[in-house]
C-alpha cells in the first residue's frame, strides 16, 4: 500500500511531530508510513484521513503487489 | 487499543538496574564457580534432584538460584516494559521482533547442537535460557532506534 501522508503534511504545513501529536501516535509512526515501511490500521487511516478531510482513498492507495 | 500485558515505562529502569548486577554476578557464577556463602542452605528433601545420602549432601548454596532469577526477571521486565509513547507501529515491531528472537534462537541454538560437545554443552544450554528476551530485546531497540536516526533529516 501506498500513501500521500507526506505530500498532504506539506499541503497543510504540518511537520511529523506535529501529524503525530493531532493522531496521538509517535513520530516513529509517521516515519515509517511515510518511508512505506508499516501499513497502518483502518483506525489510524481513518483518523488520518479526517485530520485532512479527504476520504481514505485520497490519501492510502493499493500498490500492484497487494 | 492498549496492551494489558505491558508494564509502564517507568519499570525499563527496575528491569535494567536488576539486570546489570544480577549479569555480572551470574558471569561469576558460571564461568569462575563465585558462591557467597551467606546462602548456604539446607534444602527440603522432597524435592526434585535433592537427597540426603552419604555423598549427596541436601546442603545447597543459592547463589546460582538468586542470580539466575534476578538475570530472568530483569530480562523479562525489560521486554515487557511499553515504550515512551507505545503506539500500535511499536506494537507491531514488538511482536516482529518476538518472532524474529524466536527464529534466531532456534538456528543458534540448533548450530549449538552440531558444534558444541561434551560438557561445554551445559554453557549452551545454560545461556540459551536468556536467548530469546536477548535477541527480542536488540533486535526491537535496533529497529526503533534506526527509525529514530532516519527521523532527523524527515521534517
Amino acid at each position: 500500500m501506498k500513501n500521500n501522508i507526506r505530500v498532504e503534511r506539506a499541503i497543510h504545513n504540518m511537520t511529523q511531530a506535529e501529524l503525530a501529536e493531532k493522531i496521538q501516535v509517535s513520530r516513529q509512526t509517521i516515519n515509517a508510513m511515510e518511508s512505506n515501511k508499516y501499513v497502518p490500521s483502518t483506525v489510524l487511516a481513518l483518523k488520518i484521513a479526517r485530520l485532512f478531510s479527504k476520504p481514505v482513498e485520497a490519501i492510502f492507495q493499493l500498490d500492484p503487489e497487494d | 487499543m492498549k496492551n494489558k500485558l505491558l508494564l509502564p515505562h517507568r519499570y525499563k529502569f527496575i528491569g535494567l538496574m536488576m539486570l546489570i548486577p544480577a549479569f555480572a554476578a551470574g558471569i561469576s557464577v558460571l564461568f569462575f564457580d563465585w558462591q557467597w556463602s551467606p546462602l548456604d542452605v539446607d534444602l527440603p528433601k522432597w524435592l526434585p534432584g535433592v537427597s540426603d545420602t552419604l555423598f549427596n549432601k541436601p546442603a545447597n548454596n543459592l547463589t546460582d538460584e538468586l542470580t539466575l532469577s534476578l538475570v530472568l526477571l530483569g530480562l523479562v521486565i525489560l521486554c515487557f516494559s511499553s515504550e515512551k509513547e507505545e503506539d500500535e507501529f511499536i506494537k507491531h515491531t514488538r511482536l516482529e521482533s518476538l518472532q524474529w528472537a524466536v527464529l534466531v534462537n532456534y538456528i543458534i541454538l540448533f548450530a549449538a547442537v552440531w558444534l558444541v560437545y561434551n560438557n561445554e554443552f551445559w554453557y549452551v544450554m545454560i545461556l540459551s535460557m536468556l536467548t530469546i528476551p536477548a535477541i527480542f530485546l536488540v533486535r526491537f531497540h535496533w529497529v526503533l532506534n534506526r527509525n529514530n536516526l532516519k527521523m532527523e533529516d524527515a521534517l
